[in-house]
């Protein structure tokens, strides 16, 4: 049992004061902006509008200052931020197929209608520290570089028409919001895609990694990913018409994983799905393993007895908010509490000695 | 006739929520015009829970939330809304003053000179996107291995 307690405020005061001072750091040296944050340190801002599951850059970036860069702690400040605003209204679902996209690949097909597009990556860079080389001028060829025939259908709808694999069946059910109402367990599969978009990169990489080292297995392809800019659309019910109020970037992954059949089906490729606001490509592909091995039980595959089977285990321990506030309560004053266990252990002892 | 009507307003709102703040708070001021107007609604932050689908064509699921600023006003007997992206109450009242001057006979004059140019502007960033990204259009080659050379021998 925690019990409050009171006192401390000129210790608090200047321990706050300090830290104000902390970050801001040397003071010869100029002092950092949000607008430079927020286009400088894009994939910072990015994961905290993921885990922190609102999208404003602006505001991501003053968390970002404001936490003296750490992620967590800034995510937190937006998380708090999140619940003093009201909900207007819920958007049409997005379509990511007309996502106007900055990077689209796929690993399972090599020619795709569209092509391979790589974007602004870090694959295939020498992972070299280089000294910030400054921006280079693009070298766009408008003879090759064609961009007016950049229709991009999705790679999986393209094994769908094939019936290879699994369709993906809109079955019209009204999906719970996790941030309003807590999760039941066993929950569906829109509440564990909703809880691992805002959950931590770091605990869906670990998790996913493990699915790939034999914690299960689902053998999973990258069939396509893409990031870009997605329209989000609102109906204003006094206006009668549905709106585009607002454009976010967005990272997609879909799965190709290997489903051997049943008595009852043929032999099938199944899918995992990420989805992740922002530019958070580690994250996407984690997602999709782990929202994939999740899925066992309605494909019909053996409990192996792993984690990421486990939908209690994995979905009440991704969230970072969560689980910093449990585990770092405990540096906070547990006298009151540590006192009775004092007492207990000395009440045992003095028995165990008198026997 | 409405559903015209609708559909244009559909559009322009479309463009006004996306618009990037400090051209369309120049392209107005430009305008100059004097403005008398009265709050239906002050400008208010919101969120909007924005929605995606089950590998992309499913179910939906809540997916995670944006910031939009939202508000109303009356303006020669137009009634102007507001809805924009982000965290501005002076954009949305701009965009709402808009709203209410394309229902009037100011409709031209606002057309051209605020929303096809905020349209143009939206449209050159894309094409910009677009170029770019045909710019890194790889074709990765398959390379042989002793096995697909061993295959190419036999035949």
């Amino acid at each position: 049992m925690y019990v409050a307690v009171k006192g401390g405020e000129k210790a608090i005061k200047n321990a706050h004061d300090w830290l104000a001072q902390i970050r801001r750091g040397n003071t010869k040296i100029s002092e950092i902006k949000i607008s430079q944050l927020s286009e400088q340190l894009t994939l910072s801002v990015d994961r905290i509008i993921s885990e922190g599951s609102l999208f404003d850059r602006e505001l991501a970036a003053l968390a970002l200052k404001q936490s003296r860069g750490d992620l967590i702690e800034a995510i937190f400040l937006i998380r708090a931020f999140r619940t003093t605003l009201p909900r207007l209204a819920t958007s049409k679902p997005i379509n990511t197929t007309k996502m106007i996209c900055k990077r689209r690949i796929s690993a399972t097909f090599k020619d795709i209608p569209g092509g391979q597009n790589l974007g602004p990556t870090f694959d295939y860079t020498h992972r070299l520290l280089d000294g910030l080389k400054g921006p280079k001028n693009l070298v766009i060829d408008t003879e090759t570089d064609r961009a007016e025939d950049l229709d991009m259908p999705k790679i999986l709808d393209l094994l769908n028409k094939e019936g290879l694999i699994e369709d993906q069946i809109d079955t019209l059910e009204e999906p719970i919001d996790i941030t309003r109402s807590s999760i039941q367990y066993p929950t569906t599969r829109a509440a564990r895609l909703q809880a691992l978009s805002r959950a931590d990169e770091g605990f869906l990489l670990g998790l996913a990694y493990s699915t790939q080292r034999g914690y299960g297995g689902t053998h999973a392809f990258i069939g396509e990913l893409r990031i870009g800019l997605v329209a989000v659309n609102v109906e204003i019910p006094e206006l009668e018409i549905t709106i585009t109020v607002a454009e976010i970037e967005v990272t997609e992954c879909e799965t190709i994983n290997q489903f051997t059949g049943s008595k009852k089906e043929l032999a099938k490729f199944t899918r995992g799905y990420g989805l992740v606001m922002g530019q958070c490509e580690r994250k996407a592909i984690s997602m999709a393993l782990v929202d994939r091995a999740l899925r066992w039980k309605e494909l019909g595959e053996s409990y192996q007895n792993v984690p990421t089977q486990n939908e209690e285990f994995v979905i009440s321990h991704c969230d970072n908010i969560q689980s910093t506030g449990f585990v770092e309560h405990i540096k906070l004053p547990h006298y009151v509490d540590f006192q009775s266990e004092l007492e207990l252990v000395r009440k045992i002892r003095s028995q165990q000695m008198k026997d | 006739m409405k559903s015209e009507f609708l559909k244009k307003r559909k559009k322009w709102l479309s463009i006004l929520s996306q618009s990037d703040y400090g051209q369309l708070s120049s392209l107005y001021s430009d305008l100059k015009f004097a403005d008398k107007y009265e709050w239906i609604k002050k400008p208010e932050h919101a969120s909007v829970m924005v929605r995606g689908r089950i590998g992309g064509i499913g179910s939906q699921f809540n997916f995670g939330e944006i910031t939009i600023t939202k508000c109303v006003l009356l303006l020669n007997e137009c009634m102007g809304y507001g809805y924009v992206q982000g965290r501005s109450f002076d954009k949305a009242k701009i965009a709402a003053l808009c709203d209410a001057h394309l229902q009037s006979f100011h409709y031209n004059l606002v057309m051209e000179n605020i929303i096809q140019k905020l349209e143009k502007k939206k449209n050159v960033e894309i094409d910009l996107i677009k170029n770019q990204m045909a710019s890194t259009r790889v074709d990765f080659f398959a390379l042989d291995t002793q096995r697909t050379k061993n295959q190419k021998a036999d035949k």
